[in-house]
């Protein structure tokens, strides 16, 4: 539990965008992973199937929030500051990618671009997952991470082919 | 043109869709559309990344987590009590009846007698 909560609360906050209901998301997902151990048939990476009891609860815990008509949280400064991002990515051709600008331009996302990106980019959820938690089709989320990777594009790289959005 | 085509395509060569022979050739031949793919391979990568930046969670927390095998434990155990319980006076609903109503006449007796007693009296 140790390694793994700070990247479940990360995960959930990322969603959520509010501290609070990162918390209690993060407390929810954690119950459901002990309750389900028995049903973890280690067929995928221990992560992987926490990252997806995670994904689910913090988007259950989405869900009751519109429900109860609360204010849409913002991106406020306070929540992207709280994930530290230092450092870069180089691909192997030599292009270079600022991770704190990309974790800036992911929250700027539209939500449902923000979490198509979350669950297959960030944290290498299947097209069927992210499906079935999003209760879309499987060809509505493959065109959602699509067009959320061009948009992205569009927002790092504004003066290049492609950003007219 | 065949870059217009492959364009709209590109973000999903990262992992999703495998490039045809044809765009293949394409994308080796021409430094645009090469360039447009390294720059969606750098984003994903980037946020693959991503997964290990972690923020701190508020104080608390993880003792609240470190708290739920133990709830679970205190909940299961009475829900067990509970359930044991009730199993125990559904087997032996005919002792508990047959005594309640047993108890219930020898009330109702002696109260008989004692205001037999009061109006004798």
């Amino acid at each position: 539990m140790g390694a793994t909560y700070r990247e479940v609360y990360t995960l959930c906050l990322r969603v959520l965008r509010d501290p609070d209901d990162a918390a209690e998301a993060t407390q929810d997902a954690f119950l459901r992973a002990w309750k389900g151990l028995k049903g973890y048939r280690g067929d995928a990476q221990f992560t992987t199937w926490l990252y997806r009891v995670a994904m689910n609860a913090a988007i259950t815990k989405q869900r009751s929030r519109k429900r109860r008509r609360e204010r849409e949280v913002g991106a406020e400064d306070d929540v992207l500051t709280g994930i530290a991002a230092p450092g870069s990515v180089e691909s192997a051709a030599g292009a270079r990618v600022e991770l704190e600008a990309v974790q800036k331009a992911l929250e700027t996302l539209p939500e449902h671009y923000r979490l198509a990106l979350l669950f297959r980019d960030v944290y290498g959820l299947s097209i069927e997952e992210m499906a079935r938690e999003l209760d879309i089709s499987e060809t509505a989320a493959k065109v959602r991470v699509h067009r959320a990777r061009k948009r992205l594009k569009a927002l790092m790289f504004p003066g290049e082919p492609g950003a007219e959005q | 043109m065949l870059c217009n085509e492959i364009r709209e395509s590109i973000p999903a060569y990262v992992g999703e869709v495998v490039p045809t022979l044809r765009e293949r050739r394409h994308l080796a031949r021409c430094p645009e559309c090469s360039n447009e793919l390294t720059r969606y391979e750098s984003l994903v990568a980037a946020l693959g990344a991503l997964e290990a930046r972690t923020a701190s969670p508020p104080a608390g927390l993880v003792r609240e987590l470190q708290s739920i095998p133990a709830r679970r434990s205190v909940r299961r155990r009475a829900t067990l009590r509970a359930r044991g319980m009730g199993v125990h006076l559904a087997r032996n609903r005919g002792a508990y009846v047959g005594g309640a109503v047993a108890v219930a006449g020898t009330a109702a007796a002696t109260l008989w007698r004692v205001r037999r007693r009061l109006v004798t009296a």
